[in-house]
């Protein structure tokens, strides 16, 4: 079922068994988990199901620390969330990324990746995955044209990816969920305030509002906090009529620990002779692309260096070089403007690209170009506390404090990446496959000195998971500690990155959150 | 002639023709044409950009003496089982245990880095001795 808040009589009571706030990938993964099951659902959206300015908006926030994209338009506020613009990339979370690593502070999860494994097995159908097999040797088994360099196997290894179609929630679920009889989709209705007990051991309701000045509430044995990391810590901040901290924040925990993926062309690597590169990516074409390769350092190897976890993907030189980065072109607030400006027109003009073919001709290396790839470095950031969302005093039009995002990071992930790319180098020459450049801003010896990172819209952490009070604001169930039924599902609960995208394991997560409320209703 | 001796000789050949002309008479030797060519090395960068990095290994060791003379010892210094007397006419032999001694270096990390490349110790030294050789 459907109902627009907009035009429902105001105050409105709404009732459910399950509240989901948000109906993003993480929302509706749980929200399909509970169709047809003898218990109300009831699934909030703040936005449609088209892309609405004025909603938005309510997205808007300010910027310090790493450059990043702006606020308002690096995710999507309507129903399908920002799977409306995502590529499609899943592979799962690496067992080093669950574990306590002595040298990455705050690292370490209360579960493990075996813990996650039928849940990501789960999870495949919904994002339109192949097997649950990411293998290299069973990808190679299918396509004699797999062929991955053979590196030192406790140095380097070769992580696979499979592509989503990309799956759009958005488009793909909304029939299912509207012609749902126990799932009832609120559309326009933003959670402006979590009502707690007086003990705030318990959430009573949910206050919702939209821009029709229609405000409603919403009671239920049980709420989900589905809307990402950035508005998962904003509303819970927000919600401080009752205590000036907000919610779940005891331990001055919300908000903390932002994360996402630094993304950089940090070397070049040129082969001394052609390889076959097809199992990673190169030559081949989307949108639903086929399994990839890229190139991963072992848990051995990342332990020895003291470093994060890190994989480089190959791209061919030819193509990429004069594509402009991420973080260069994606800075409109408006989120379309920002999709139409990517991928074909995110490169310099023609006149730029005839310039570009003179240029390798006449360059004064042998030629060979052919065979050179960019290694682009996908990085997990190192868990800090500073970097961070917290409430700022502009206000957004339904009342709502908006929030500043400050992306920081340390020396670790500089470090890091100089030494993933060293290891690359070495491993190129030991077998004699080829020699790798670093790029000019690996070249000096200044570990805080960063560049500008793309991130992957990869947003993470800030309501990170531990089975501690103290060092946590969800338990290993996702439940906020303190308050007996508000839980919260998505990427806000990751305590460390990795250096995956994350699609693929907040629906993990979210099943796994819905099985756990399965349980205990 | 073997096939693989055929393809080495070739690949001297080729030096011979990509070297820049120079009335310099250490050219002439087969051997010095095998020590100041990366084999490996060479088919990513041309001549130019090898000596670019030689240059960049001259002005990144500490040692004050560093010479053709020198660089040319340290790299024959590697090369085992040819006696000095023989080793102008075991050329092939000697590029072999360059390649290998290169690999070497990659395997236990006696690399360095010069202009952003990371390369072997020996083949730094083989771009060094081309720069000073020219």
């Amino acid at each position: 079922m459907h109902i627009d808040a907009r035009i429902l009589d105001n105050n409105s009571t709404i009732e459910g068994d399950i509240c989901i706030i948000g109906a993003g990938v993480a929302g509706i993964s749980i929200a399909l988990e509970w169709m047809n099951k003898n218990k109300k659902v009831i699934l909030l959206e703040g936005g449609g199901f088209k892309y609405d300015d004025t909603v938005q908006n309510l997205y808007k926030g300010t910027l310090t620390g790493q450059k990043y994209y702006p606020m308002k338009s690096s995710r999507i506020h309507a129903f399908g969330g920002t799977s409306s613009a995502w590529m499609g990339m899943c592979s799962p979370l690496d067992e080093i990324d669950f574990k306590k690593r002595d040298w990455i502070n705050n690292s370490g999860w209360p579960i493990n990746r075996k813990d996650l494994d039928p849940y990501y097995k789960r999870a495949s159908p919904y994002l339109d995955l192949g097997p649950y097999e990411y293998d290299v040797d069973y990808w190679t088994s299918k396509d004699p044209l797999y062929n991955p360099f053979q590196f030192d196997k406790d140095k380097i290894w070769n992580k696979m990816w499979q592509w989503s179609s990309p799956t759009r929630f958005g488009i793909k679920y909304k029939e299912i969920i509207i012609n749902s009889e126990n799932i009832n989709l609120y559309t326009y209705a933003n959670v402006i305030d979590i009502k707690a007990n007086e003990e705030l051991s318990s959430i009573n309701e949910v206050i919702i509002k939209n821009y029709a000045n229609k405000k409603h509430k919403v009671r239920a044995k049980y709420f989900i906090l589905a809307c990402g990391a950035i508005q998962n810590s904003r509303i819970l901040l927000a919600s401080n009529s009752q205590n000036k901290n907000g919610l779940g924040n005891s331990e001055d925990l919300v908000g903390r620990y932002f994360m996402e993926h630094p993304e950089i062309i940090s070397g070049e690597a040129w082969l001394i002779k052609p390889h076959k590169m097809k199992i990673y990516g190169i030559g081949t074409k989307g949108p639903q692309f086929p399994p990839r390769a890229e190139i991963a350092i072992t848990e051995r190897e990342q332990e020895r260096l003291q470093i994060l976890n890190g994989t480089i993907r190959l791209k061919n030189i030819i193509s990429s070089r004069y594509f402009k980065p991420n973080i260069e072109t994606w800075q409109s607030e408006n989120p379309n403007e920002n999709i139409k400006n990517w991928g074909g027109k995110n490169h310099k003009s023609l006149l730029g690209k005839v310039k570009m073919k003179i240029n390798n001709l006449v360059e004064s290396r042998t030629i060979g170009i052919e065979n050179a790839y960019q290694l682009y470095i996908r990085l997990e950031q190192s868990p800090n506390p500073n970097s961070r969302v917290k409430l700022i005093k502009d206000k957004d039009s339904l009342g709502v404090p908006r929030v500043n995002l400050n992306w920081e990071l340390t020396s670790l992930e500089k470090i890091s990446i100089k030494k993933i790319i060293e290891t690359l180098g070495l491993e190129l020459g030991s077998f004699d496959i080829g020699r790798v450049n670093l790029l000019e801003f690996l070249r000096n010896d200044n570990e805080n000195l960063h560049p500008d990172y793309n991130g992957g819209w990869h947003q993470m952490g800030t309501t990170r998971m531990h089975n501690n009070s103290k060092k946590g604001v969800v338990d290993s169930n996702c439940k906020v500690h303190g308050i007996n039924n508000l839980f919260i599902a998505g990427s806000s609960c990751f305590p460390t990155a990795g250096a995956v995208n994350p699609t693929f394991s907040i629906v993990a997560i979210s099943i796994r959150l819905s099985d756990y409320i399965k349980e205990i209703i | 002639m073997q096939r693989r001796q055929f393809i080495w000789i070739s690949s001297l050949s080729c030096l011979a023709i990509v070297l820049p002309v120079s009335s310099c008479s250490e050219y002439k030797s087969e051997l010095v044409k095998v020590l100041v060519l990366p084999f490996s090395l060479s088919k990513i960068l041309n001549t130019e950009n090898i000596k670019k990095v030689g240059k960049h290994y001259i002005r990144n060791i500490k040692e004050d003496n560093i010479d053709k003379e020198t660089l040319k010892w340290e790299l024959l210094s590697n090369i085992e089982n040819i006696k000095n007397s023989e080793i102008e006419t075991n050329v092939i032999d000697v590029a072999h245990q360059l390649i290998e001694k290169i690999k070497n270096d990659f395997k236990f990390n006696r690399i360095t880095q010069l202009d952003g490349w990371i390369l072997s110790q020996t083949e730094a030294q083989q771009c060094a001795l081309l720069y000073l050789l020219d």
